[in-house]
């Protein structure tokens, strides 16, 4: 006997945006592969155009790339304005979910360095981005994210469970959409493919509005370790771009 | 929707290695800070934390970590219901491991002076990532799972919201029994950077007092077994507490500081008495965060004053007790808040002296008796985290 739901969990993708050391972009690629070995590289012009964008600098390297990858993200859904990224487009319940394996690890050597170095002169403006989810408060600020904000550490970085986290909250909390994506920078790069540094970010929205034509639909059952997206089996966030990739799918209206 | 039980609760907290002495000592008016022996404190301005004495460091891990969970789980049932999962809570894990490793790297020489500790990193250990994920793998290994479930970071909510998760994926039948486990242990690390922040009270930690000056850390950790009511009925576990609403919402403010007007707690609140569907003065008492530091209590007395208006509603903190267990203190907190339905009490906040003027009939540095079935506990953090839970009497 159980008491397990058999309810389905789905959404729609209504955007994507990724860091990574391939570049970074949104909506889909050119065919190149998202995730490649090597140091992502914060886009600079993305940062700048966001709200408080002069003073990025101040951000650790994790969360420069998280932001960013949201940033592209919402843009991509539509959820911030195309002309003035400082602007979100409609104000409504947004949930950010992130995974990582990482966590802010070069930062907690960083910040660590300055103990080592002379406790007295420990850094502050460092020690506030050695919490996993510093970059989510800095993404919050900037884009008005007034629900659930929250980091899943991960041993297997593939943000698998971020992403059903992100269709529950859809489903039974209290957010319209949610962001979900992956969020990694290793201290050293002693991770194999397919989990290079980076980060990649989904909008996950409940119903299609004028505003928001979609990528694909993406659904889970309780009882079922994967997902569906547009009806084609996939494990996690890795391999669900995959397939959007490959199809480089325009987006539904 | 399921009714979500409580059926089994532990904690070890500077207080005592058991529910009981803990609830005991916060009754009697003890306080578990006291000057840190872990590490020197003597480049810092503060030398106060809420520190378990005894707390040996693990060998094979080179952490105090595994220990404590040892120490956690001893009073807990050693079989978990079938189908249970985990869903744990913890922002610097075996963060003392990392330290060792990154001394031994960065001051090989400096290495026994600058540890000055009670023990001595672990010999013949490679220098793999001390990951949060890794704590959540110890656990399964405990508890004989195969699935080390889901380790969420949340600042100081982070358990509060592995409730929340847990309660929610229960509720609406995805799950039937979940383990949510939280733990905090003492570090350099933390502590070094608090300092940094200068938000260590330097002496005593006031929560909600007039002259209160920064909060004191803590170490601890807290298991709750969460169980749907018919799972619960059916297996013979009684219900300690339910959970009947939970709620989470952001400030997007301020990287640090919370909002002042307390609009993101507002929110968490409002959501957890919309999911329970009750009225504000229907809430008997609150476990408030109650930091001590000037902005979060500030903000948590807005808060309050905006949710339940005329309605006075007492409330109290841990934290002057319990020190600050930064990710595990939404679960410890949440264990006291079902002894505090049971006994209708609400410990002593240790530290007030001469509270706000908003709060002074509200809050009291003795027990303070209530009567009523709903507790709110809520639990604020860095990124403008809120979250906020709903406790029943069975």
């Amino acid at each position: 006997m159980t008491y397990e739901s058999t309810k389905k969990l789905s959404a729609l993708i209504t955007g994507y945006g990724w860091v990574t050391a391939a570049g970074s972009g949104r909506g889909w690629t050119d065919g190149s592969p998202l995730w490649q070995p090597g140091e992502p590289q914060p886009p600079i012009s993305v940062l700048q155009s966001l709200k408080g964008g002069s003073r990025f600098g101040r951000l650790d390297r994790f969360s420069q790339i998280g932001v960013a990858a949201t940033a592209l993200a919402l843009k991509d859904a539509g959820l911030l304005q195309e002309d003035d990224t400082s602007k979100i487009r409609k104000e409504h319940d947004l949930g950010l979910l992130c995974a990582t394996t990482s966590s802010c690890e070069r930062t907690d050597h960083n910040f660590f360095k300055t103990v080592l170095y002379d406790p007295k002169l420990a850094s502050p403006g460092l020690f506030v981005y050695t919490l996993a989810t510093s970059f989510l408060g800095e993404a919050a600020l900037r884009f008005a994210i007034r629900g659930v904000t929250l980091a899943l550490t991960e041993l297997r970085p593939d943000g698998s469970e971020a992403l059903r986290i992100g269709l529950e909250q859809l489903a039974y909390g209290d957010e319209e959409a949610v962001l979900v994506g992956i969020c990694n920078l290793f201290e050293k790069e002693n991770i194999t493919a397919p989990f290079f540094p980076g980060a990649l970010f989904l909008v996950l929205e409940k119903k299609l509005n004028k505003q928001s034509p979609f990528h694909a639909t993406i659904s889970c059952t309780p009882k079922e370790s994967g997902f569906y997206c547009n009806e084609q089996r996939c494990s996690d966030i890795l391999s669900l771009t995959k397939i959007l990739d490959k199809n480089s799918l325009n987006k539904v209206h | 929707m399921h009714e979500v039980w409580i059926v089994a609760t532990a904690t070890v907290s500077a207080l005592g290695e058991s529910q009981q002495k803990t609830w005991q000592k916060l009754l009697a008016g003890e306080s578990g800070i006291s000057s840190l022996k872990r590490f020197s404190t003597s480049p810092y301005y503060s030398e106060i934390a809420a520190e378990i004495k005894d707390l040996q460091i693990d060998s094979q891990s080179g952490s105090h970590l595994p220990t404590l969970l040892q120490k956690l789980f001893k009073e807990f049932p050693t079989t978990l219901p079938a189908s249970c999962s985990l869903i744990g809570a913890t922002l610097k894990g075996a963060i003392d491991r990392q330290e060792n490793i990154w001394r031994q790297e960065m001051m090989p020489d400096k290495n026994s002076k600058a540890l000055n500790c009670d023990n001595q990193p672990p010999k013949n250990r490679t220098a793999s990532k001390p990951l949060p994920c890794e704590v959540a793998a110890w656990v399964a290994q405990h508890f004989e799972l195969n699935d080390p479930g889901i380790t969420i970071n949340a600042a100081c909510a982070s358990s509060t919201i592995a409730l929340t998760t847990a309660a929610s994926r229960i509720a609406n039948g995805q799950q039937n029994a979940i383990l949510v486990w939280a733990a905090e242990i003492l570090s350099e690390f933390v502590f070094a950077g608090f300092a940094s922040l200068q938000a260590l009270a330097p002496d005593i930690c006031r929560p909600f007092s007039k002259n209160r000056n920064g909060l004191a850390l803590g170490e601890g950790a807290a298991a709750l077994l969460l169980m749907s009511a018919q799972q619960a009925k059916r297996e013979g576990y009684q219900p300690l507490a339910i959970i009947k609403g939970w709620g989470v919402a952001n400030d997007a403010v301020h990287l640090t500081a919370p909002a002042q007007d307390g609009r993101g707690l507002i929110k968490a609140c409002q959501r957890a008495l919309k999911r329970a569907a009750l009225k504000p003065e229907k809430i008997a008492a609150i476990n408030a965060h109650g930091t001590g530091t000037i902005h979060n209590d500030t903000m948590e007395i807005a808060a309050f004053a905006k949710l339940f208006g005329q309605h006075k509603i007492p409330f109290h903190s841990v934290k002057g007790a319990l020190g600050h267990t930064l990710g595990a203190a939404g679960a410890l907190e949440t264990v006291v808040g079902v002894e505090s339905l049971k006994n209708q009490q609400l410990p002593p906040t240790i530290g007030l002296k001469e509270a706000e003027d908003e709060v002074s009939e509200l809050v009291s540095s003795e027990i303070q008796n209530f009567s009523g079935n709903h507790l709110l506990l809520t639990n604020s953090g860095f990124g403008g985290v809120n979250a906020a839970l709903i406790l029943a009497k069975t």
